[in-house]
């Protein structure tokens, strides 16, 4: 029995809701006859195009702020990095590693002034996130509207102002990732490029995790007064895991973009964070504490559902796309919204 | 006095910059004045209720509540079960708010449960809260109605049976039924909001010096709110019936007096409320939540009530919107409640810790006129009216960060400040 208690304890609430929930979805491929096949490349597919988003929660949480709700932020300027590449007619793998370093450098420079306000800002971070992202997506609506760096006809409108509301990327890098080295095990495409790209970023923050400044922001992060009384200077740290984070959103829309075939502008990006925090809180995060057993296992998990939810419920029921749409809204918010009724606050 | 001047200026600063861009946008757009005024009173009475419905929740210390998606959630409840059994008029109007005071107090209930959970994170515990609560909705409304739960219905359903139509229509006799009880133009409905609000503060100074023993005069002055209300009133009327271009424009416009007289109870009844003495314990909480438990304050249950009243509050005032309106999309006329009256207040002056009555109606005032005129004028000045919708967007949730940001900043400094004054 106590083992039992032990072992609920170590899953956690949500993740065991989570974990049934998904054990039922693969049961009932199986039972329906689905093409397991392709929905488990579905997956993996999923998995690596969002990768990235999840790992941007990392740094944020380890530093001491909580949850990045103002992730669209370096999806904004990776989105501006990667329409600049179209402009210039960037094809291949040139292409994304251009977008992904000019959409760093520009992420780079909003993240740092981004936590610099956030410094000013501590308890309430997560709500003034919320807004500022809400508000600079708006922002940028009327910037997609205004902006002169554009003059492809790929990229504008044919008549009236403005950038198209969708850019696509056929005959420049669309699904270069995604086909790099990609090979088959049975009916299973295993996309190859996508996950060495996870694995250089997971490898990439690990390294970091390890380092001296990545320990440093660590202790910073779990114990600030401490951290300030073996002179660690915390706001140093929170812009550093500030920059990191943005960084990844910046890289991640470009990974995003280039597996999906398109960036979609305006107002679109305005609702990718709460996904991805739902998916690193569904690993086993909470708002103190993160790593990066939580992102793999938590992106596994949450990706897994969202992909395999619409399939079984369009077999099931005849409006099933709706269905699943729902269940995303629902599973997505009450994630989000156990976690917020865990932190451990007074008790009222 | 120069001193007191900058820091009006800087406290108002959101209002002011509000105002001249309303100014601006009116000039850009280049409506007559009697389609501004128009639309301006419409809106008023429509949204009054649900912005005032944020007031106490502020006050105790809650923040904005975000959370006043579920009780339109009910008024929308209340709706289509009224319109579902078929009565309308008075009898389907009183109907309506009993539902919308059950539910709203349910719902209310379950949401300050959980808000008592997420102390000092209550505001995006409320946003996420309302997002969740939209799944919820639409599961049932959508999925396992006609389903799970036996309800059939014709007209308001789909075809199959299963699930409400996008769009609701109400009946004839619920549809614009309290505007269309007594209507009156806006002339004369300032002159009867005047006399109105020099009746109130007659009764309180009346009142005062019954029990206090002090000259008319004092007693008039102490009633510092109703006064101000009273004389802003009476000029607004004055002003109106003294220039006859705007009393012109004022008399093609008319005005619901039955939501205005419902909306005018409803303040009357939050200043009550702040007045007792659960009121006064909801404004220790907000103003010191240490001090309040200190001095043997249920403060769980001052935070409750709060947020079941605002919840009330906001299904009643759904109602009133969705009845001026005339139908509804089922599952996206509440999405926005929340993000619309909150950026008003905020416009009206209020922050995340202040709230008054008079925030409400000049946040209303402004807001709507920006978001009705900034669609035309960004037609008339860049041929495009997608910016003027991209910008009314923008400054919606502009106004919100701003606040945000600003009152961060000034708890910043002033916990450095106590640390200062500590050492």
């Amino acid at each position: 029995m106590k083992k039992i208690k032990r072992l609920y304890e170590a899953i956690g609430f949500s993740r065991l809701i989570i974990i049934i929930f998904l054990a039922i979805l693969v049961l009932l491929t199986f039972a329906l006859g689905l093409d397991s096949a392709g929905i488990t490349s579905d997956v993996l597919v999923r998995i690596g195009l969002n990768s990235f988003f999840v790992l941007a929660m990392l740094p944020m949480v380890e530093c001491g702020i909580g949850l990045n709700f103002a992730l669209p932020l370096g999806i904004l300027c990776g989105q501006f990095a990667g329409v600049l590449t179209v402009e210039w007619g960037l094809t291949g793998i040139g292409g994304i590693l251009a977008a992904c370093l000019l959409g760093s450098a520009l992420s780079a420079a909003v993240g740092f002034f981004y936590g610099k306000l956030l410094n000013h800002l501590r308890g309430s971070e997560m709500m003034v996130g919320t807004y500022i992202n809400f508000s600079i997506v708006s922002l940028m609506c009327i910037g997609w509207m205004l902006f002169p760096f554009f003059s492809d006809s790929r990229i504008k409108w044919a008549m009236g102002n403005g950038v198209r509301s969708t850019i696509t990327l056929d005959g420049f890098y669309d699904k270069v990732l995604n086909d790099f080295l990609a090979f088959q095990i049975g009916n299973v495409t295993i996309p190859t490029g996508l996950f060495l790209a996870f694995g250089l970023g997971c490898l990439a923050l690990w390294g970091f995790q390890k380092s001296k400044t990545g320990i440093m922001m660590k202790v910073s992060g779990m114990n600030p007064m401490f951290g300030k009384s073996i002179g660690i200077n915390n706001d140093r740290m929170r812009i550093m895991g500030t920059v990191l984070s943005t960084m990844c959103g910046a890289v991640g829309i470009v990974i995003y973009a280039q597996g999906i075939g398109m960036y979609q502008l305006y107002t679109a990006p305005r609702n990718m964070a709460f996904p991805a925090i739902a998916a690193i809180l569904v690993g086993g995060a909470t708002l103190k504490r993160a790593n990066i057993w939580h992102v793999i296992i938590g992106l596994t998990l949450y990706q897994a559902i969202l992909t395999i939810a619409p399939v079984v419920s369009a077999q099931l029921i005849d409006d099933g796309s709706s269905l699943s749409e729902i269940a995303r809204v629902i599973i997505c918010n009450g994630v989000i919204l156990y976690a917020l009724t865990k932190i451990d606050g007074r008790k009222v | 006095m120069k001193g007191t001047m900058t820091t009006r200026l800087k406290d108002n600063a959101v209002t002011i910059l509000f105002a001249v861009l309303c100014i601006g946008s009116i000039l850009c757009s280049g409506q007559p004045m009697s389609y501004i005024i128009n639309e301006t009173a419409a809106r008023i009475s429509r949204n009054a209720v649900l912005i005032l419905s944020l007031i106490l929740p502020v006050l105790c210390g809650m923040g904005l509540n975000f959370s006043i998606v579920v009780g339109a959630m009910a008024g929308e409840i209340a709706l289509i079960l009224i319109t579902h059994w078929n009565v309308g008029g008075a009898l389907g109007m009183l109907a309506a708010a009993v539902i919308c005071i059950l539910l709203g107090s349910l719902f209310g209930f379950a949401v300050g449960k959980l808000m008592n959970r997420a102390v000092g994170q209550e505001m995006i515990t409320g946003i996420i809260l309302g997002y969740f609560s939209i799944g919820l909705f639409d599961l049932m409304f959508l999925i396992l109605l006609g389903r799970v739960i036996p309800f059939y219905d014709e007209e308001l359903m789909l075809a199959n049976g299963i699930g409400l139509k996008n769009t609701i229509a109400f009946h004839d006799d619920v549809k614009n039924y309290l505007d269309n009880i007594w209507r009156i133009t806006l002339d004369w409905s300032l002159v009867y909001a005047a006399i109105g609000a020099v009746a109130v503060l007659l009764i309180l100074t009346v009142r005062r010096k019954r029990n206090y023993g002090e000259t008319f005069f004092q007693a008039a002055t102490r009633c510092r709110r109703a006064a101000i209300t009273a004389g802003i009133l009476a000029a607004a009327a004055i002003i109106v019936w003294s220039i006859p271009a705007l009393r012109l424009a004022c008399q093609g416009t008319q005005v619901p007096m039955a939501v205005g007289i419902i909306t005018a109870l409803l303040c009357l009844l939050t200043t009550f409320l702040t007045r007792t003495k659960l009121g006064q314990d909801i404004r220790t909480t907000g103003h010191n939540m240490d001090v309040a438990i200190a001095s043997g304050i249920n403060v769980g249950r001052c935070r409750l009530f709060s947020i079941m009243f605002s919840t009330v509050l906001a299904a009643l005032g759904q109602v009133i919107y969705l009845q001026n309106m005339g139908n509804m999309n089922t599952f996206s006329s509440h999405e926005q409640v929340g993000q619309y009256a909150i950026a008003a207040l905020l416009v009206g002056g209020a922050s995340i810790k202040k709230a008054s009555i008079g925030h409400v109606f000049l946040g209303a005032a402004l807001f709507h006129i920006l978001f009705f005129t900034s669609p035309l004028a960004g037609n008339r000045l860049f041929g495009d009216a997608q910016i003027g919708e991209y910008f009314r967007v923008f400054v919606g949730y502009a106004v919100i960060t701003v606040a945000l940001v600003l009152y961060g900043l000034k708890q910043t400094a002033q916990k450095r400040r106590n640390e200062e004054t500590k050492r």
